[in-house]
């Protein structure tokens, strides 16, 4: 096979495995099943991703490099921690789906790869830490250690996206949004 | 809203690259392939003092405890651009 037929053969699996992973969860997602949709042989997956593992990575790395992107560039252009909250349950909120797939699933998958999501959403919590640290100095917001906010956010958010169903989190983000931030900013002040 | 889709990033951590600021004091996006956390103008960091770097960063943006930053930032740091193309030597 030539390299380009190859890089587009690497390309349509990881669209079809991305879907597939999305549908049925990353521990249920058939790789029978994704080579079919993707029209390739099972044994093609393997050649181009050794492991189950190793496609996990490949379709995270790319769907969660995008938003870990668009999270940094948006966060650098502001010191305000409501601005920063708003960034961050907007762009959870356009990737709802994948979001609380991921949210799910990302215990039962091997530590590898809790690691590297976790590395990812750094770029985000990086700047969020910041501008605690930064509102510390300038008396506005109490004293403790800035991580812990990074738990009760993370926290809050990762409770509405793991139980979206139940909840029917996309409802409730639309009416109890601000809410939601105002209660958390309130927390943080002296 | 704008495309990020060609964009430049380090090489070590993975931070984009987009202004001057996020290069190494006195480098730019024509010298270094780095972030300023990474290295300096004249060199990338060691990659002991990559892992212990990020390893802090981990404990600090996330929350881990050092044993488990030591072993993330470990996990990503063998992964990344610079030590897959030998540009960063493991000294184990
Ligand atoms: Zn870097």
């Amino acid at each position: 096979m030539r390299r380009r037929d190859k890089l587009r053969t690497k390309k349509e699996i990881t669209n079809v495995a991305g879907e597939e992973f999305l549908k049925q969860g990353f521990l249920e997602a058939s790789t029978i099943r994704i080579a079919e949709r993707a029209e390739v042989a099972h044994g093609t997956i393997f050649f181009h991703f050794p492991t189950k593992a190793d496609l996990i990575i490949a379709c995270l790395y790319e769907r969660l490099g995008k938003l870990a992107i668009k999270l940094d560039l948006r966060s650098r252009k502001t010191t305000n921690i409501r601005y920063l909250c708003r960034i961050f349950l907007d762009g959870i909120e356009k990737n709802s789906a994948f979001y609380s797939r991921l949210i799910k699933d990302l215990p039962l998958l091997p530590i590898e790869i809790q690691r590297m999501v976790f590395a990812s959403l750094s770029a985000f919590s990086v700047h969020f830490v910041k501008v605690i640290k930064k509102a510390q100095d300038t008396g506005k917001v109490r004293k403790f250690q800035p991580k812990i906010a990074v738990f009760y956010l993370f926290g809050m958010v990762n409770y509405l996206y793991s139980y979206k169903q139940l909840l029917g989190t996309d409802k409730l983000r639309r009416k109890d949004k601000e809410e939601i931030i105002d209660f958390f900013i309130n927390s943080l002040k002296k | 809203m704008q495309d990020q889709q060609s964009q430049k990033s380090c090489i070590v951590c993975g931070m984009p690259l987009l202004k001057d600021e996020d290069y190494p004091e006195g480098a730019d996006q024509n010298s270094t392939d780095w972030c300023k956390h990474c290295g300096s103008k004249d060199g990338l960091k060691s990659y002991s003092e990559a892992v212990t770097g990020m390893s802090g960063f981990m404990q600090h943006t996330q929350g881990m405890s050092e044993e488990e930053a030591q072993k993330a930032a470990k996990q990503v740091i063998d992964n990344c651009p610079a030590v897959k193309s030998g540009r960063m030597k493991k000294d184990e």
